[in-house]
């Protein structure tokens, strides 16, 4: 065996070894950039029951509201560890959007809209969900990098081999969506 | 590396505004006119120091014209000996070139009155027009604490500074400071210039977390040899801001905090405008610490608009100056780092009452 067969063998190896530890890096970066949406979510989870126990005071005509985001956020903190990351980014994007209405509806009280703590809390609540949008959005850059390399050959194989699947992205909600219907905002 | 790429980069922008015409444009028109808050400054606080300023223009008008005619008169007492002192030196084989020194030095005799006027301009208008604007203070000569920002990426090292037009003041509690810098670095047989524009310090009352850059793209090569071992390149969703900078910080999500899709956006409104007014050639930004050091390169020259041959009762060049102050001192509004510090000021409380 000549040095140019030893060379033929192993430059070959040496590049799938590569393209393995590669994978296996933007696999772990994706999941620590998952585990940062999930430190920004435990934080929005946390700061949730202060909201409403400054809200509920003054919000007595909300009362069905309040009370579906408090089971939205018990959903939320059974689901964490436990439910499919689908069902679980589902849960989530249903708590954003009816926290997104509890803040649009404090702008029909204007005693609670002044108090200076509800100001407060709205802004921490407004920081939160700049980190939350943050860490998904690293989230979805690492899951691409990941996704890219686990499908461009010979990362494919590797990926079949080692039976590695894309992460899911964090897209929005079908609501979301939706163009928004100006003429009902106005009718209201 | 990076400030051979950035003075290669800047050349290639020059070229191309020589090419397109717009490095002879002396300032951009503004049809825009003045607001009712600076008119009624101009009014109150402006007006009475018109006379005085009128006096000195004509007075150094009076001397560059007398500047002019004995330059052209007498001139060539000094020129005409030079030009056959070179002309002598050039038939033996050297080359000498006092005769453009000498001419030189006669320009300099005839615009002097020119700068000295506009420096008094400056001197006495600025201080009252960046009042309209908020809590700001201006000092004609200042700078902005180059000795705190001087560890910072973004500043190049240099061997000497010029600066002028200095501005500072606070915007909801964000300490700001605004100069005209022109910085250079000696070689072994010339200076080169490493950064020309306006510097921009700003102070948080929060602090940020990790180290954020974002920087020129020189190209994919060029940023390869630019960038940082200690930061790792952040990848963006915009497309024009990503075709526009380089980003790299060490926290790859705090990166995307700050830089959020609107932030981004403003950001590449923000060279736009810079690029439009100011024959911008790219900015580049910071942040860390509380510090945010913005460094916007342009060739041009702002707030310099007084002219010798216009009388000093003529406001038509105060909406231009008024526009390019807003600009200035809108820095923090037009970015919404009022907002940033107002939510983190919020989120600090928020933890220490837990």
């Amino acid at each position: 065996m000549t040095w140019t067969t030893i060379a033929m063998l192993a430059i070959p190896l040496v590049l799938l070894y590569v393209w393995y530890a590669s994978i296996i890096s933007r696999r772990n970066a994706a999941q620590e950039a998952f585990s940062g949406i999930d430190v920004q979510l435990k934080k929005r989870t946390d700061l949730i029951p202060n909201i409403l126990k400054i809200a509920a005071s003054f919000m007595q005509h909300e009362k069905t509201l309040l009370e579906d985001i408090t089971r939205l956020r018990t959903e939320v903190l059974k689901a964490s560890g436990q439910a499919a990351q689908s069902e679980r980014f589902a849960l989530e994007a249903d708590l954003s959007q009816k926290m997104g209405s509890l803040l649009v509806a404090v702008e029909n009280y204007p005693e609670l809209k002044s108090q200076q703590n509800m100001l407060e809390a709205q802004r921490v609540y407004a920081d939160v969900e700049e980190h939350i949008s943050a860490a998904r959005r690293s989230y979805n850059a690492a899951g691409k990098s990941y996704r890219d390399a686990i499908q461009i050959f010979p990362g494919n194989l590797i990926a079949a081999m080692l039976g590695l699947s894309p992460m899911p992205f964090f897209e929005v909600v079908e609501a979301d969506r939706k163009p928004v219907d100006a003429d009902s905002f106005l009718k209201s | 590396m990076s400030n051979f790429l950035h003075t290669f980069q800047q050349a290639g922008v020059a070229i191309r505004q020589l090419a397109d015409g717009s490095a002879f444009k002396r300032h951009v028109e503004v049809d825009t006119p003045l607001s009712d808050e600076f008119k009624a400054l101009i009014e109150s606080d402006v007006k009475p120091l018109l006379a005085p300023l009128e006096a000195f223009r004509l007075e150094k008008l009076a001397t560059k014209t007398r500047n002019k005619k004995w330059a052209l008169r007498l001139g060539w007492i000094l020129w005409l000996p030079a030009l056959i002192w070179d002309l002598l030196y050039l038939a033996s084989g050297d080359l000498h070139i006092s005769v453009l020194f000498v001419a030189a030095g006669l320009a300099i005799w005839v615009i002097y009155p020119e700068m000295q006027y506009r420096k008094h301009y400056k001197q006495m208008l600025m201080p009252v027009l960046v009042k309209a604007f908020g809590d700001f203070r201006y000092d004609e000569k200042g700078c902005i604490d180059i000795d705190g920002v001087q560890t910072l990426d973004t500043m190049p090292s240099f061997s000497r500074k010029s600066h002028e037009d200095y501005i500072s003041g606070k915007v909801e509690d964000i300490e700001f400071e605004f100069c005209e810098l022109k910085l250079e670095r000696k070689g072994h047989k010339s200076s080169t210039t490493v950064f020309r524009g306006g510097a921009v310090v700003l102070k948080l009352p929060f602090q940020l977390s990790g180290h954020t850059v974002v920087g020129m793209d020189y190209g994919k090569l060029g940023n390869m040899f630019a960038a940082s071992m200690a930061r790792r390149k952040v990848a963006l969703e915009n497309p024009e801001f990503e075709k526009r900078f380089e980003v790299s910080s060490t926290d790859q999500q705090y990166a995307r905090y700050l830089l959020s899709p609107a932030m981004m956006e403003r950001l590449l409104a923000l060279d736009t405008l810079f690029r439009a007014r100011a024959k911008g050639s790219g900015l580049s930004c910071e942040f860390k610490g509380d510090q945010v050091l913005l460094m916007i390169s342009y060739f041009g020259d702002l707030l310099d608009t007084a002219d010798l041959n216009v009388s000093a009762y003529d406001l038509d060049k105060l909406p231009l100056l008024e526009q390019e102050l807003a600009m200035i001192t809108g820095l923090i509004k037009q970015l919404k780092l009022d907002y940033l510090a107002a939510r983190n000021q919020a989120v600090d409380r928020y933890s220490s009452s837990l």
